[in-house]
């Protein structure tokens, strides 16, 4: 029964890579690498339990905390082009601006 | 499993046996209450992904992948843990289960937050943008800009 969860994970990861490679969008794409961090993280577990092996829940449980982060990261930066945006000073700025017109 | 349940049930016609005991009917019915979770899980993983191929637009993507991150991944980790018994794996793949609990509403947000602020819009049926908020259209949601 792992190998037909692993089975059918691995297609799922297929197809979630196609999405990735043809998303329209660039969120599109960022949500495609979201899910294809997901699906790692339950191929990594069920392929544990496959091989005897449930050691690699702990790889698993780190891959999951650097995929929200990741995802994170990406958004910020297609959103203010600029990791390290400080939204708060920005909207200062438009205030001092709109002010003086 | 099966071959298990099988001699389990097999034994249990004749049931003066000495080596049966209560707990191989336990046994057999957790390992068939986890095959069970861990093929709803591949379903809904499948269903998904089948889903953010072959939806019209962002939002709706969003829609199938969090079928992946909540009933899918839910079903698979709950079969997992349930092969797994009281122990230590069982504690990891819960942390795991929380972790995406937790995390996955929190990216999606995150996401359509973002795409929207980039100028994407949902494809709605009827054009809810040009109906005058004044004239009390209910379910205009859509921010001018």
């Amino acid at each position: 029964m792992f190998t037909v969860a692993s089975i059918a994970v691995m297609i799922s990861l297929a197809l979630v890579v196609i999405r990735a490679i043809a998303g329209p969008t660039v969120f599109d794409r960022v949500l495609a690498g979201n899910t294809i961090g997901t699906l790692a993280i339950l191929l990594l577990a069920v392929i544990g339990f496959l091989m005897g092996r449930p050691e690699w829940l702990d790889i698993a449980l780190v891959y999951g905390l650097l995929n929200l982060i990741g995802t994170l990261a990406v958004l910020k930066y297609f959103r203010h082009g600029d990791l390290a945006h400080d939204a708060d000073a920005d909207r200062q700025r438009k205030r001092v601006e709109e002010s003086k017109s | 499993m099966i071959a298990t349940f099988l001699s389990a049930a097999g034994t249990g016609a004749a049931a003066a046996s000495p080596e049966i005991t209560p707990g191989v009917y336990l046994d057999s019915a957790v390992h068939i209450l986890s095959w069970a979770a861990l093929l709803t899980g591949s379903f809904f993983v499948l269903v998904g992904a089948i889903g953010m191929l072959r939806m019209p637009e962002l939002f709706t993507r969003m829609h199938a992948a969090s079928i992946i991150d909540t009933v899918g991944a839910g079903f698979l980790i709950a079969g997992m843990m349930l092969q797994a018994g009281p122990s230590l794996i069982a504690l990891k793949l819960l942390f795991i289960m929380l972790l995406f609990f937790i995390t996955s509403p929190v990216a999606t947000h995150a996401l359509a937050q973002a795409a929207l602020h980039a100028g994407e819009r949902p494809e709605l049926k009827k054009d809810r943008t040009a109906a005058p908020l004044e004239a009390g259209v209910q379910g205009d949601r859509v921010k001018k800009d």
